[in-house]
């Protein structure tokens, strides 16, 4: 098991990544799943499979203790994106905004929407098995992951919506 | 911006996502094929998502930290400790290596999705020809090759730039295997310039050619596959 762990972690810190705060943090939840895990290795079923036992360790960690510590960090850069996003054309936005940009706004998302991103769009969970992950109904999960999305955009400036045009920005 | 039916607007999201049940799927093209602003929607959710995955990318790429090794050599130890009577697993199968192949191919087809209605100028026969003998960098009937990739998937294919009368803008297509040249991604209008050097600046043709684990060839290499042809 260890070496399959082992194999999986770069998959593993991504998830934390687009979770936690920044990527220390991420890495410690990254390192206490793993410890989780492998205390309650027999608990794995041989033949199920490894990776979406610890992205469950992954998930229920972060909601347990990381989530409760995003409260701190003061919304910044929110007017730098909006900024980028400004000008004459979205294009020159969407041409511009940095991988940073889109990260920061992921991280700056609801918890719950946050989630839905990350398990629909990275990891790359059909719609029914996230919904399941997330304990909601599916109607729940599109309506969570479209939010994330479009708020995405806006921030990002793929968007044009009522906070970037009309010379808001 | 147009205001898109709720109802709708989930739709495309499922479309984008390679969720939308099969009896939907042909309501949704035919009103894509005459709305660009359901269009323009469309294009929001299939970004999104290729954004999502390129802000995240690197994690995959770098090294694991040393920290990070030890700690699941440590707790492997200890836990063994426990379990001393247990046999290490084997590690036989490993499923989750399937993955990044199974998202690359959605990817792509999601990526296809876009290509069939919004060609840009230059689209067909022309552009054919161009992406079929023209090296990067060089520049035909205002179609110029900017690079060529092999994607993570074994196939060919070309970023490129169009200026012409007709309009403007950049786009991804890919070889197939008549040799048509598919458009894959367009996006309309040069206006946006480049990133300044050095930024981590990445539009959606980037997050596109990142998703496909796009491999940037040799101006060798790209000749080689050219006459392949």
């Amino acid at each position: 098991m260890e070496q399959e762990l082992v194999a999986l972690l770069p998959r593993l810190r991504r998830m934390a990544r687009a979770l936690c705060r920044d990527e220390d943090e991420a890495d410690e939840l990254v390192q206490q799943a793993v410890e989780r895990a492998l205390v309650n290795r027999h608990r794995f079923q041989p033949g199920t499979r490894l990776d979406a036992w610890m992205h469950r360790i992954i998930q229920n960690l972060w909601r347990d203790e990381y989530r409760r510590r995003k409260r701190r960090g003061p919304v910044v850069e929110l007017e730098a994106v909006r900024h980028m996003a400004g000008g004459d054309g979205r294009r020159e936005g969407e041409a511009r905004l940095t991988l940073r940009a889109v990260r920061d706004a992921i991280r700056r998302l609801p918890e719950d929407q946050r989630l839905a991103l990350v398990l629909v769009c990275l990891e790359g969970l059909p719609y029914r098995e996230a919904a399941e992950r997330m304990g909601v109904p599916l109607g729940t999960l599109m309506s969570r992951l479209g939010r994330a999305r479009r708020r995405l955009a806006l921030e990002v400036g793929l968007l044009a919506g009522p906070e970037t045009s009309g010379g808001a920005a | 911006m147009t205001t898109i039916d709720p109802r709708l607007d989930q739709q495309l999201m499922a479309y984008a996502d390679g969720e939308l049940p099969a009896e939907e799927v042909a309501a949704v093209e035919a009103r894509l094929a005459r709305d660009p602003a359901v269009r323009e929607r469309l294009r929001l959710y299939l970004e999104t998502a290729a954004l999502t995955r390129a802000a995240f990318q690197e994690a995959l790429r770098e090294p694991v930290p040393a920290r990070l090794l030890a700690a699941v050599q440590k707790a492997t130890a200890d836990a063994a400790g426990e379990h001393s009577g247990r046999p290490p697993a084997v590690a036989s199968r490993r499923p989750w290596r399937r993955w990044p192949g199974l998202a690359l191919a959605a990817g792509l087809a999601a990526l296809m999705v876009v290509g069939w209605w919004s060609l840009g100028p230059g689209s067909g026969d022309e552009l054919n020809r161009v992406l079929a003998r023209v090296p990067a960098g060089e520049q035909v009937a205002g179609i110029r090759p900017v690079l060529t990739v092999v994607t993570a998937d074994g196939r060919l294919c070309r970023r490129y730039r169009v200026e012409r009368e007709d309009g403007a803008g950049e786009g991804l297509a890919c070889r197939e295997r008549e040799g048509n040249w598919r458009v894959v991604l367009w996006v309309e209008g040069l206006d946006s310039g480049y990133a300044p050097a050095g930024g981590a600046a990445q539009g959606p043709v980037e997050a596109a050619l990142a998703r496909l684990g796009a491999r940037i060839l040799t101006p060798e290499e790209e000749r080689r596959q050219l006459q392949a042809r």
